[in-house]
């Protein structure tokens, strides 16, 4: 069952709009960061690229909101749900991390690589509840 | 003797509404016998969909009690209300309760997934659903492409996927037209003979009277049972 709703959730997520639009940002904050190497523009991106996910999900809230109802309707567990919604938005922290990965390690920053991901993980984990709350 | 699947007895429900406590549903009482259609008929904000929620295991009631198919709702938890909507009640809201941006297959598919069928049983048994519907040949086309009268027989094939003993509709006719509404509440009549569902229908619509067994009005937050 979790195989195939995770499948679900990421369909969904990738075939939403706002997956266009964490790319086209992952895409111009990378080129941010390599020309203005600095750590101002780090933390810059880094809070911004939070922005820019809930941007894109509130941009895909009807399809969300369809997702949850049904998964609600159909009698799934508080804890599944979570489960799909941290799956949904994992998809969209994915082409943020491996961006922001790749520039950072390209910049020997290794360590601002690392508490960028566990950022984007805690943000994950985080977020699934007031996402429930929100849209249920 | 008829079996009686569904019990509201004494329910009151209140909303806090800024800041003062309003009762929508007024000491609400109703029973629903196995195969049967009843119909809850009543102007919009008289609490119908409240009470319909509340049957669902969705909201729960501040005094009285609701059994279902054996099952006392007020003493279930989160975990077993979602647990009765899995296999004994399904709800179809107003809005048709499907995702837009998947096909009719891929709704449908998604209780018969929590339920945990495998693969080969959930394209057998949704073929058979689509069939029933007359759906066949539509199971690749994305919901949003679909016309109302389509998506209603979506949203009434998914509630059925997993065969429950009660089948909840919320405004089943009111995003149609008279003649989609017929063809919607004909099936909705097929349905609770074929499967002996039961069926509780809310509208506002008097016409959708003719299609149940039982009538009640709902005025206020109170339930009458109309002759």
């Amino acid at each position: 069952m979790y195989r195939e709703l995770a499948l679900k959730s990421v369909k969904l997520s990738v075939s939403g709009r706002g997956m266009v639009y964490v790319c086209l940002y992952a895409l111009a904050s990378s080129m941010y960061i390599i020309f203005s190497p600095l750590s101002i523009v780090y933390i810059n991106m880094v809070v911004l690229s939070l922005l820019a996910i809930v941007t894109s999900i509130l941009s895909d809230k009807k399809t969300l909101h369809q997702y949850l109802s049904v998964l609600i309707l159909s009698g799934m567990r508080k804890r599944s749900i979570f489960f799909c919604i941290r799956t949904y938005i994992s998809v969209r922290i994915i082409p943020l991390a491996l961006v922001y990965t790749i520039c950072f390690s390209y910049l020997n920053l290794y360590l601002v690589a690392i508490v960028t991901d566990i950022i984007f993980v805690l943000f994950t984990l985080y977020s699934a509840y007031p996402i429930y709350k929100v849209f249920k | 003797m008829r079996r009686i699947v569904a019990i509201v007895r004494n329910v009151w429900k209140y909303y806090s509404i800024s800041g003062r406590m309003i009762a929508v549903l007024k000491n609400v009482n109703l029973h629903v016998y196995r195969g049967e259609i009843v119909c809850i008929h009543g102007p919009s904000g008289a609490g119908k969909t409240t009470l319909l929620k509340i049957l669902a295991g969705l909201e729960r009631p501040d005094q009285g009690e609701v059994i279902v198919d054996g099952y006392n709702l007020t003493l279930l938890d989160d975990d077993g209300l979602a647990s009765l909507r899995t296999n004994v009640v399904s709800y179809i809201p107003q809005d048709y309760g499907l995702i837009d941006d998947l096909t009719v297959y891929e709704n449908i598919e998604i209780p018969l997934m929590i339920v945990g069928l495998g693969g080969e049983e959930r394209r057998s048994r949704i073929h058979g659903l689509l069939e029933y519907m007359g759906l066949l040949g539509r199971e690749n086309v994305k919901v949003k492409h679909l016309s109302g009268g389509e998506k209603q027989r979506v949203a009434i094939a998914r509630a059925l996927a997993v065969t429950p003993s009660l089948l909840l509709a919320d405004e089943p006719t009111a995003n149609l037209d008279w003649e989609n509404a017929k063809k919607v509440l004909e099936m909705i009549l097929r349905i609770s003979k074929d499967f002996e569902t039961s069926i509780v229908i809310v509208s506002h619509d008097p016409r959708v009277l003719e299609y149940a067994h039982r009538k009640y009005l709902m005025y206020d937050g109170v339930l009458k049972e109309a002759s």
